[in-house]
């Protein structure tokens, strides 16, 4: 969907009343669209660039609608770009791959395979106190990016259950954490 | 449900590709309620991202042990009883 903006209320006129419409989005909700983006494309940087483009998108529109549906605009527009992010992505991946496996059959340093052997011991530790579900759907999503439709398909659960899964996983994890800083 | 439990539901809901406008004006609503809501949200985000953070290999072999451990619960495991809520809605 990327529908125009229209005018049902006050219509910005100038470029002035327009550039200060993006600054006040931009004020109230870019914290928000940062979040919203970084869950869309798990990458802090990649969400930033991508706020960016949306605002430029933005300030370039003939026909600046209402404040309040310029909200909708800007995050649907931000979610259109994150799209077209993580197909780009998804194609460069694909023509990395060669040098990706090169880079996983180099050994480990020693010191490399402790910690990392350390910090898998110490999460699975904590994950494995946890119902098999909840290990299991927190494995498959969080760690090999299955999606939740999938897993849920799979153990022939609702989404939302498969969801509370992950999140009691998530959870534990945190407060593992916390109690060991 | 905790703020924390609400944060990781939304959190996991905003990365599917059926996201409709509907649900992102709800999550924004709810974000913007409450600094703890906020606080809830950016934590959780953080702990997933510090878990999908360093190397492939520790990400592969910390997968791999879970799933053995777990024993792929498959469709018929129902160990653990869930809320009757999640059982019937989306």
């Amino acid at each position: 969907m990327r529908r125009e903006p229209c005018n049902d209320e006050s219509t910005p006129e100038s470029s002035t009343e327009r550039a200060e419409t993006v600054r006040r989005l931009f004020q109230e909700h870019n914290r928000a669209l940062v979040r919203f983006l970084r869950a869309r494309l798990h990458s802090e940087q990649d969400a930033h660039e991508v706020a960016q483009e949306a605002y430029v998108k933005l300030l370039q529109l003939e026909k600046p609608g209402a404040l309040s549906f310029l909200r909708s605009y800007l995050f649907k527009t931000a979610s259109n770009l994150a799209i077209d992010r993580m197909r780009a992505r998804a194609v460069r991946h694909h023509v990395d791959m060669d040098a990706l496996f090169e880079e996983l059959e180099e050994p480990l340093t020693p010191e490399r395979e402790v910690l990392a052997q350390q910090e898998v011991e110490g999460i699975a530790a904590r994950l494995e106190r946890l119902p098999a579900q909840c290990s299991y759907a927190f494995a498959m999503h969080v760690l090999l990016d299955r999606p939740v439709r999938e897993i849920a398909a799979e153990l022939k659960l609702t989404e939302r259950a498969v969801r509370y899964y992950i999140v009691r996983a998530l959870i534990a994890c945190r407060k593992a954490r916390e109690a060991g800083s | 449900m905790t703020a924390l439990d609400k944060a990781g539901d939304w959190m996991l809901r905003l990365q599917s590709d059926e996201l409709d406008p509907r649900e992102l004006a709800e999550w924004l609503d709810w974000y913007d309620a409450d600094p703890e809501n906020r606080d809830a949200f950016e934590s959780l985000q953080g702990e997933y991202e510090a878990l999908r953070a360093g190397p492939m290999e520790r990400r592969s072999a910390l997968a791999q042990r879970l799933i053995a451990s777990s024993r792929h619960p498959g469709p018929y495991f129902l160990g653990t009883p869930l809320p009757r809520a999640l059982l019937l809605s989306r």
